[in-house]
Parts: C-alpha cells; sequence; structure tokens
C-alpha cells in the first residue's frame, strides 16, 4: 500500500506542481546554450557537468534558465526534477533588467528556494580584433572583468541581440561563447528556438507534499528574498565547505528528519531526483566553481 | 599666480570639452511606436567606437571622448528590424563646446530567421564520467536489437562477437537498470532485448565494480542500460523462427527456433532462454562470456588439444548444431545487496573442411612441406551453475561465488598427409567446482583493507587421444587433478591528503597430479606435488591535492615453491612495477606504466618422457625450470570529446625479454618435435597505435579510424638429427590501417564502409617473407518505406598467398527485413555468389603456414521474430 501511495504520489508531483506566475514579456526567439563547469566531484576526480541553459529575450529584460524548464514550461507544466542540474552546478534563473536596472536571481539551495536581488551593472567589455565561427556565426571576440571573474566572449552581430548567457550581455550582437579565464566556466551557443514564448516570473511555488496523516497537501513554498551579494557570501560559506562534499545538507537537519519525507521524481533523462518542499536535493556534490566571486 | 592657476585649469577643460562627442536620439517603427534593446553602434571603418542599445522608450546614448576625424556611420540593428544606418561627420573646426547630435530613427519590421536546432531530442548527456546516449535518437530504421542500436553510438564498437568497447576499452561489466543479471554473457540482453525497449544507455568511464574504491584510480568503462516503462513490472520476450535451405551443406534443410523471456521489476530481474538451429552460430552466439571464466581448461586438457582447425577471418565456414539452455535470475535484497543465479548448458557440433601447407626449416637448412587435408569434427556440451551473494555499499564490499562447470568433449577428423590417411579421435571430459570469496572495507579515514579467499578442484578423469595409420594404432592417455586454493589480503591507508600506503599479500597453493602415457611405446610421465607462492606487494601511491596527478609503485616479492616428485625447488623474484597518471580534464587522461616481471616455468617441464600431442608432433620437456625475465613499458593518452562525440587515443609500448631456455625444432621426416635448450635467448618488442573516432548525429553518420605499427625480434633453435642445434634470430614488423563509415545521406539510405590493409614481414639469415592483405567490405541499406529494410552487403579480401601470388574473394549477402506490428520477418541470402574457399598464408618465426578453408554455400532463411 506504502508502495502505491508513493507511487502516486510520484505521479502528482510530477504532474501537479503549481506556481505563481507573471508573464513579463513574449520573446520571439530563444537562445540555446550549453554550460559546462569544470570541477571535482566527492572523491576529487576531475568531471566536466554540463547542462542546457534557455534564453528569452524581450523588451530590454532577458531570462537566463534550465533548458528543462523551458521545455516543460512550453508543455504547460514543471517538475522540481528539472531544475536538478541547476541546484548542482549552482546556477540559478536570471532575470536581466527585471524590475527595471536591476537583476533577480531564483535559485534553490536547500531547504529552501532562494530570491536576490541586486543593481544592473553596465559590463564594461574591451572589444578585439580576433575572429572565429560558432554554430556557423561569424563571431568577433572581446572581454570583460564581471564581478571578480574576467570572461572571454566571442559575439555575433549577425544576431543583432545584446544579450547572452546568464548574467552576460550588453555587447552589441548575441554571446556564442563565454570562457572564464581559467577556463573552468564555458557557456557555448547551441542554437535557437524561433518562436512566441511567454517570459514567466514565479512569485511563488505550490507542490503537493505528504500532510503526515497519509493524505495530500497543497503546500506554498516562498522564496527567500535576500540581497545578492549577501546569498553569495552565504553560498561561499556553505558550499565551500569541505564537509558539502561527503553531506551537501551537512549544514541543517537531515531532511528525513526535519521534514518527516523525502520525495522522488523523474527528470527528463529518467533519473530518479529526491527533493523535499519543492528543493532538490543534490545527491553528487561538486566542488563549488563560483561563477562571481564578488 | 593664483589668477594665473585658474587661466591655465580653463583652458584645459576648454581643450577637453572641445573633444567630447555625445550622439542621442529615438528609434522608433513605422507605427511611430518606440524599439527597444535597438543596438547602436557608431563605427569608422571597420572599427567600433562605441555602442548602446535603445531603452524601452526607443531612446538611446552614445559618448566619445574625443571627435573621430572623417566621415563615420551610424548603424541602427534589431533582430526583428531592418538595419538602417546613417553617415555623419562629428569634427568641426572652430567648435569648443562639447559637440551634440541627435539621431532619430524609424526601423521598418523584417522577418528573423535563426537557425533553428531540436534540444529535445538531447541525444547525450554528461554527467561527470556518465555519459547518457538517449537510444532513441540515434537509432536507424533497420535496428532491430539492442546490439543493433548501440553500433550506432559515437565511441562505442561492438565486435562480431558481441564484445562491446568504448574508446577501445572492452567493456568490464553491463547493468540493466543498475544490476549486473548477466556478467560476461551480455550478449543474452544485446540480442534479445529490442532496441525499442531501451530508453538510455549509458557510459561509465573511470567506472568502480566496488563502490568502496570510489577514490582509487580506475580506468575500467562500464555500460548500464535504462529500459522503458513497457520493458518494466511485466515479463517480455521474443520468440525466433525459421527455415532455410543450404546448397551442397551437410544439413541442406536449416532451422532455427528460440524462444526468450524476461522479467524487470525494481527487485528482481531474470531472462531465461531456449534456443536451438542447425543455422550458423544462432545458438551459440548468446552464450560468449566476454569475460572468460566458463571455460574448463585442465593440466590435461591444455597438453592435449582438439583439433577444430580454427576458423577464416571472413566467411562462414563450419557446418554446426547448436542448442542451448538458460536462467538467470538476480534478486535485490536490500538497496546495496543482491542474490544472483546463473544456470545454462550448452552444446555444439562443428564441422568444416579445411587444407593445410606447413613448411619448416629444418637443421640441415632445407625446407620441408607437410600438406594435410582434414575435415575436424568437435562436439562439445558445457554446463555451468553460479551463484552469487553481493553486498556493494560505500564503506563495504562482500561478495561470494559458488560455481560448478563441466566441459565434454569429443573430437575427430581423418587427415590426409602428403598422401596417407591417419585417423585422429580425442575424448575428453572435465570439471570444475570452486568458490570465491571477497572483502572490502573503507574506515572512516579512508583506509581500505581487503581478505579474498577462493578455492577450486578441477578434475580430468580420463583424456583419450588416439591416431592409426596404415593399422598401426598410437596415441596418448593423460588424467590431472588440481586444488588451487588464493587467500590474499591487503591494507591500503591514506597517509596525510596525498600520500597512500598499500600492503598486500597473497598465498597461491596448488596441488597437482598429471599422468600422461603413451600408447604403443609406453613412455609414463606421473608428477605429483606442490605449488607454493606467498607473495608481497608493498607499494605506495602519491596524488596531487586535485587528484590529477597519480603515480604508484609497488615491489612485487615473491617466493616462488615448485614442490613436485622429487624436486625442491624455491626461488625469491622480484616483479617491481610503477604507473602514472596524469588527468588533464574530464576528457584527457594521459597513462605510463613499467614494470619488470620474473616468471617461472611450472610441473609441465617436468614431463621429460616423449608426449604424443598430435598425429605428426611428440613433444618432450626439458625438464628444466624455465625463467623469463621481462621489462614491459607502455603509455597511452586519451582525449575524449564526448558532446563532440570526437575520441582520439594514441597508445605505444615495449618490452624487452630474456629466457634462461630456448625453443628448439627438430624436423624429420613429416614428424616434428619440439624442446627445450639450456641457452638464454632474448626478444623484443615494440608496437604503436592511433585511433580515432567522430560522429555527426545531425547527419547520422560515424566515421572510425586507426593505424598500427609494431617491430620485433626473437630467437628460435633448430636441431639437427645429429643433436647439434643451429640458433637463427627472426626478425619481424607489421602494420595495419582500419578506417570505417556509416552515413545516411537521405533518409532512405544507408551506407557502412571498411577498409582494413595490412602487411607482415618476417626475417631470418637470408630469408625474407611478405605478405600483405587488403579487405574491404561495404553495405547499402534502401528503405522503400520506414518499415521495410532492403540490405546487400558484401566483403572484398585481396591476400597475398605467396610472394607473387594473390588471391581474390568477394563474398556477397542480401537481406530483406520488414517489421510489422510486433512482428519482424526476414529473408536473409548468405555467400550469394556461392564462394566455397578461403586462403591466408601466416608466419610464425621460420615456419609458414597456408591455409585454405572450405566456405559453407550459398544459404536462404526466412526467420520471424515475434516480440511477446
Amino acid at each position: 500500500m506504502q508502495k502505491i501511495l508513493v507511487m502516486m504520489m510520484a505521479f502528482v508531483l510530477t504532474i501537479a506542481a503549481q506556481a505563481q506566475r507573471d508573464t513579463i514579456g513574449v520573446s520571439k526567439f530563444t537562445a540555446i546554450y550549453r554550460y559546462e563547469c569544470k570541477t571535482t566531484d566527492a572523491d576529487g576526480q576531475p568531471v566536466t557537468d554540463s547542462m542546457y541553459i534557455a534564453v528569452q529575450t524581450s523588451g530590454g529584460i532577458t531570462k537566463s534558465f534550465p533548458y528543462e524548464e523551458y521545455d516543460r514550461q512550453k508543455k504547460g507544466g514543471s517538475r522540481i526534477a528539472d531544475g536538478y542540474l541547476a541546484a548542482q552546478m549552482h546556477i540559478g534563473t536570471v532575470f536581466t533588467n527585471y524590475p527595471e536596472g536591476r537583476i533577480t536571481t531564483q535559485e534553490m539551495l536547500y531547504p529552501y528556494r532562494y530570491m536576490t536581488d541586486e543593481p544592473l551593472e553596465k559590463q564594461e567589455w574591451e572589444l578585439m580584433e580576433g575572429q572565429d565561427s560558432i554554430c556557423d556565426y561569424a563571431c568577433q571576440s572581446a572581454y570583460a572583468k564581471y564581478h571578480g571573474l574576467t570572461w572571454n566572449v566571442l559575439y555575433t552581430e549577425e544576431v543583432p541581440a545584446s544579450i547572452g548567457p546568464w548574467k552576460l550581455g550588453g555587447l552589441p550582437g548575441l554571446i556564442t561563447k563565454a570562457t572564464d579565464a581559467k577556463g573552468i566556466h564555458t557557456f557555448t551557443l547551441y542554437g535557437f528556438h524561433q518562436e512566441d514564448t511567454p517570459i514567466i516570473f514565479t512569485q511563488y511555488v505550490t507542490w503537493i507534499v505528504p500532510d503526515g496523516h497519509g493524505k495530500f497537501a497543497s503546500q506554498r513554498v516562498d522564496y527567500q528574498k535576500m540581497k545578492a551579494s549577501a546569498f553569495l557570501a552565504y553560498k561561499k560559506k556553505v558550499l565551500g565547505n569541505s564537509r558539502y562534499m561527503k553531506n551537501p545538507t551537512y549544514y541543517t537537519p537531515d531532511p528525513k528528519t526535519a521534514f518527516g519525507y523525502v520525495e522522488n521524481s523523474f527528470n527528463s533523462a529518467g533519473d530518479n531526483i529526491s527533493s523535499v518542499a519543492g528543493v532538490v536535493l543534490v545527491s553528487n556534490p561538486r566542488q563549488y566553481q563560483p561563477l562571481e566571486l564578488k | 599666480m593664483k589668477r594665473l592657476l585658474y587661466i591655465i585649469l580653463y583652458i584645459a577643460l576648454a581643450v577637453h570639452a572641445s573633444a567630447q562627442v555625445k550622439v542621442t536620439g529615438r528609434v522608433i517603427d513605422l507605427q511611430n511606436k518606440p524599439v527597444s534593446d535597438v543596438i547602436v553602434k557608431l563605427v569608422s571603418g571597420t572599427k567600433t567606437l562605441a555602442f548602446t542599445s535603445s531603452n524601452a522608450k526607443g531612446e538611446y546614448s552614445l559618448e566619445l571622448k574625443s571627435a573621430p576625424s572623417g566621415e563615420v556611420t551610424l548603424q541602427f540593428t534589431h533582430i526583428s528590424y531592418e538595419k538602417e544606418s546613417e553617415r555623419l561627420t562629428l569634427k568641426q573646426s572652430g567648435i569648443t563646446n562639447p559637440l551634440q547630435r541627435k539621431v532619430d530613427m524609424i526601423l521598418t519590421p523584417k522577418s528573423i530567421s535563426l537557425k533553428e536546432v531540436r534540444v529535445k531530442a538531447k541525444p547525450l548527456w554528461q554527467k561527470g564520467d556518465t555519459l547518457s546516449h538517449q537510444l532513441a535518437s540515434f537509432l536507424g530504421k533497420g535496428d532491430v536489437t539492442l546490439e543493433d542500436g548501440l553500433k550506432r553510438l559515437p565511441g562505442v564498437d561492438v565486435a562480431k562477437s558481441g564484445a562491446i568497447s568504448y574508446m577501445g576499452t572492452p567493456i568490464s561489466q553491463f547493468n540493466i537498470e543498475g544490476l549486473d543479471l548477466l556478467g560476461g554473457k551480455y550478449n543474452l540482453a544485446t540480442r534479445n532485448i529490442p532496441a525499442d525497449y531501451v530508453t538510455n544507455v549509458e557510459i561509465v568511464r573511470n567506472h568502480h565494480s566496488r563502490r568502496v574504491e570510489r577514490d582509487v584510480p580506475s580506468n575500467e568503462v562500464s555500460m548500464n542500460i535504462k529500459l522503458s516503462k513497457k520493458a518494466k513490472f511485466k515479463p517480455f520476450g521474443q520468440e525466433e523462427v525459421g527455415a532455410g535451405y543450404m546448397e551442397e551443406g551437410n544439413d541442406e534443410l536449416q532451422a532455427l527456433l528460440g524462444v526468450t523471456g524476461m522479467m524487470f521489476t525494481d527487485n528482481f530481474q531474470t531472462i531465461c532462454s531456449l534456443k536451438g538451429s542447425n543455422y550458423k552460430s544462432f545458438a551459440r552466439t548468446d552464450m560468449i562470456d566476454h569475460f572468460g571464466g566458463s571455460d574448463v581448461t585442465t593440466p590435461a586438457t591444455s597438453l592435449f588439444g582438439g583439433f577444430d582447425g580454427g576458423a577464416p577471418p571472413q566467411g562462414e565456414c563450419f557446418y554446426q548444431r547448436n542448442g542451448m539452455a538458460t536462467l538467470n535470475g538476480i534478486c535485490k535484497l536490500d538497496s546495496n545487496t543482491t542474490f544472483k543465479v546463473n544456470a545454462d548448458y550448452s552444446y555444439h557440433r562443428a564441422t568444416h573442411d579445411i587444407s593445410q601447407s606447413s613448411t619448416y626449416l629444418s637443421g640441415t637448412g632445407d625446407y620441408v612441406t607437410v600438406s594435410e587435408q582434414t575435415s575436424p569434427l568437435s562436439k562439445v556440451h558445457l554446463p555451468k551453475l553460479s551463484m552469487n551473494y553481493l553486498k556493494n555499499a560505500d564503506r563495504v564490499y562482500l561478495s561470494e561465488t559458488f560455481f560448478l562447470k563441466g566441459k565434454f568433449e569429443q573430437n575427430e577428423g581423418d587427415v590426409n598427409t602428403n598422401g596417407s590417411l591417419v585417423e585422429q579421435r580425442r575424448k575428453t571430459s572435465s570439471f570444475e567446482v570452486g568458490n570465491d570469496l571477497f572483502w572490502m572495507d573503507k574506515t572512516e579515514k579512508g583506509t581500505h583493507r581487503h581478505v579474498n579467499a577462493s578455492v577450486s578442484f578441477k578434475r580430468t578423469p580420463t583424456l583419450r587421444l588416439s591416431f592409426v595409420n596404415d593399422g598401426q594404432t598410437y596415441g596418448q592417455t593423460a588424467q590431472s587433478s588440481t586444488l588451487t586454493v588464493n587467500v590474499g589480503s591487503s591494507f591500503n591507508i591514506p597517509i596525510g591528503k596525498t600520500f597512500r600506503l598499500s600492503l598486500p599479500v597473497r598465498v597461491n597453493a596448488m596441488y597437482d597430479d598429471l599422468e600422461t602415457e603413451r600408447v604403443a611405446t609406453g613412455d609414463f610421465n606421473h608428477i605429483q606435488g606442490w605449488s607454493f607462492t606467498p607473495s608481497a606487494n608493498p607499494g605506495f601511491e602519491i596524488h596531487s591535492r586535485n587528484r590529477r596527478f597519480y603515480l604508484s609503485a609497488g615491489l612485487g616479492a615473491a617466493l616462488k615453491g615448485l614442490y613436485y616428485n622429487k624436486l625442491n625447488y624455491t626461488k625469491p623474484v622480484l616483479n617491481p612495477s610503477m604507473g602514472i597518471n596524469y588527468t588533464f580534464s574530464a576528457n584527457s587522461k594521459l597513462q605510463f606504466s613499467t614494470g619488470y616481471t620474473t616468471q617461472i616455468g611450472d610441473m609441465m617441464t617436468l614431463l621429460t618422457e616423449p608426449m604424443q600431442v598430435g598425429y605428426r608432433t611428440v613433444r618432450t620437456s626439458s625438464g628444466i625450470i624455465g625463467e623469463s625475465n621481462t621489462w614491459h613499458t607502455s603509455g597511452d593518452w586519451k582525449w575524449q570529446l564526448p558532446m563532440q562525440y570526437f575520441t582520439l587515443s594514441l597508445a605505444a609500448a615495449h618490452s624487452e625479454g630474456k629466457r634462461n631456455t630456448l625453443y628448439s625444432q627438430s624436423v624429420n621426416g613429416v614428424d616434428i618435435s619440439s624442446s627445450a635448450l639450456l641457452r638464454d635467448t632474448r626478444s623484443r618488442s615494440t608496437n604503436f597505435t592511433i585511433n580515432s573516432t567522430k560522429s555527426f548525429p545531425s547527419l547520422f553518420a560515424k566515421l572510425g579510424a586507426e593505424a598500427s605499427y609494431g617491430f620485433g625480434d626473437s630467437e628460435q633453435a633448430i636441431s639437427s638429427s645429429e643433436g647439434a642445434a643451429d640458433v637463427i634470430k627472426i626478425r619481424s614488423n607489421n602494420y595495419n590501417l582500419h578506417g570505417n563509415a556509416a552515413v545516411t545521406p537521405i533518409t532512405w539510405l544507408e551506407l557502412r564502409y571498411d577498409i582494413n590493409y595490412g602487411g607482415s614481414q618476417s626475417r631470418y639469415a637470408d630469408s625474407k617473407n611478405t605478405v600483405t592483405s587488403l579487405t574491404h567490405s561495404g553495405a547499402i541499406h534502401v528503405f522503400p518505406i520506414a518499415t521495410l529494410d532492403l540490405s546487400l552487403d558484401y566483403d572484398h579480401v585481396r591476400r597475398q598467398i605467396t610472394t607473387n601470388q594473390y588471391k581474390n574473394m568477394s563474398l556477397f549477402n542480401a537481406s530483406a527485413q520488414y517489421k510489422w506490428k510486433q512482428c519482424v520477418f526476414r529473408l536473409e541470402l548468405t555467400n550469394l555468389l556461392n564462394q566455397r574457399h578461403y586462403a591466408y598464408t601466416l608466419f610464425d618465426g621460420i615456419n609458414t603456414y597456408t591455409y585454405d578453408y572450405g566456405l559453407c554455400g550459398r544459404t536462404s532463411m526466412f526467420r520471424m521474430t515475434f516480440k511477446l
């Protein structure tokens, strides 16, 4: 019976997740990037993790978020598990110039979903002479220092959109490839989806969770709001601790003890992902490689 | 003074102000609505002077520190509007105030065209060392089984035997939904699970079969299959039935029948199969154990081997009858513990025709050629049962395996040699029973400890080898029993963050009882006693903090003891070794290893009485305990870019050896005898290999290339009838080039091409032998409709037989396959041109062997597969 309940709940979790959504624009196209991060696993072995990122833009606003969420959103649903890789690689959903002149970032870090705010700073790009080709687009190169890391990028004026993956942008063309000076982080343009899609901003999410009496209840999960600089300092403290590699939830009580349950659902690859209160649990911790130092 | 300073400051400000330029404006569309996100760029020639983008009101503002000379262009670009530009002259003489220009622009909409991609298929994921392939993205139209799909994956090779390798490394474990049900007999899964029942194929590089050893470097590769929902929780399977006709075959009527059932749940998996046929290796291939260990080999069967005659690299030469029954089940007791039972029985009967010409160098310097024609027939029964309990947790590993296996063989085949007929018969049965126990744990501090104990007993009660020549009967009988006990233990202790100390110790004890008796002459050998070898391999491992660099070394100390009959031989040996690994990134790895090995002979060297090992070959051992010392060095670099579907590997290996005995050959008429002389002999060999694969999933294309070159030298003695021996130094070299391509240029056409060119040269004294071979094969698949696959494949071989003699041969096969609902109908036509011979030459040191195999005639087979 318990097994049936668990299976039912996994099914319910899969399809019944809801969110308070605001459509803040309609993007005429979506750029798809592959994000790679070179790091080490819990055994200290070098690994390169990768995920796909979707970037939408409209009316000066840019949204950069996991491709799986974008794909699921187009089908009218959402799954906790689709944010797993973003949680493991510590890259959030970024709304640039939303609200105007600000950057809003949403990120899962057990046991909360965080929403941070920071001013939209102009990235001072130095345009270079070098040329290359990405996805058959002729590209020029440029570099800039942003939040403590130096980014070397390629951009193409053949796609006149001043956007890029994550928080990068502000060049006279679409960023096609961006790599930090140490070569740890790399974003590479994979291609486009040319169709109108809404840019959705979620105020809070709602998940179906067990109520402790063998039934299920809808639970609203609000974002914890913080300043971006404070959240970055918190991430450095928590994720930079060597204990994180051995136990990714070392800094809080054990999820099962704290919440009384751990749920399982499947992502697009069919992997079983554990979650609690609408936040995924990282099962394959990696050495934290911050995308920004300050 | 103060006034003067004010004047200077005023002049400086005025000069600075005169250089500033500001361009502002507003961008609107044809409906007079503001256009945001327009990139506004000021360029001079090809140089970008400044850029910005318009805000939500369509307004923009550009500033320059100094006015550029000459004409500049103000460009307006937006992904949804036509590009516009305006020429400006910003430097004007006589203006001292900052120059301000206002440029408004109206943009005209345009339709955008971007390079559309489909990420939704997401054919390949990389999660650390795991590459997850979505199989459906790689499948071709004609693919039916999982094996068909695996052949399409980048970097994956599936050999004709079904053996899977990734980047040249054979997989060391094959899992289905994380469980190792079949061990090395994974053909049962790859050839019986329909491709469309599999969602993902995961390849795990740097795989650790024992979880406790995750922090230890590994070069192993494993594969895990993920099944679709329709293959889970309920039984499924397939039934195969077929009938056909072979021209001039031993069995003209060909038939096959097979039923395979399987079930996969979270906690239980099973595959059961029953097959029989006289068509090719239909029932035999499923039972191939790619990890070995299914065969039973005893001292008696090693000494007096069967005569199956070998097989050519191309074409079907065996007339076969084969059958098998297998039951496999694995039960998950908890998240880390499994219990597995594998029971199988297989039978095969095979015969074929072979003509062989062997040229031997005699002690007088003459060449003796022996020609033989034979049709060896072998019948083999192989029963096996194994049970395994496995606990594979993060901190502890326990494996307990019990096995029982047998091999019952019968060989016969009269041989016609240089005009006379000799009858040959061989019959033997062997069995082996054993138990393996392996325990390992990992402490909080990271120390690894292990204990293993294995015991096995194998016996050949009777082996009879008999020959009849001109009414004269001669031959050999033998029996052997061997009890083997292996006990080992090790500690692997981390010291600090970068150093580990290891101390494995092991004891190998073997009791043998071997008897051989040569019929007719009565020559009798009886060896009884122990081989006892305690060994210790104290070593260390150093790794960098980021674990990119590893260096490990071991001493390899052992005490080899042979206590047989009256022999009491004890000798300490050292086998030091060292390995270095450097991981540049998750996709690039350099490895280097070197070691010195001393091998001491075994009890076989005490077989000093003659033994009849073949109808014309007598073997006598020297009684001298052989010793060989080999220094081996190898290195390789692998570069894998899975996401770019590209792999490259370079490898080099060198070994040098010294042995205290020299193999000696004596030729007397057509009788060949061999022995060992007490004389130091040296050998060397060097090999280089490069291979690369590249796939283009968007084009459904997969390309591969491989090249290898090797050279070496060795020594051999030729004994004359007077007993004197000439020592001959043999130098050899060989090379091989291999390329393959699989392309789908248009949706209804698939092309495959494979070319292999190789050569080998052997030189001794004044003689030089060279042979080359060129093999190319190809296949064309045409799909008039999506479910119908018409194919034609061919093999063309050009092989050198002798110096100026070449043999060309072409083999053509054709098939038509139609998929309908849960059924696959297939018509196979094999050897369309009815080629009946395949010949080639091999050099083995100073001897030359030329083989001419008879091939099976033209065969047609209609088979049906039904998914159950």
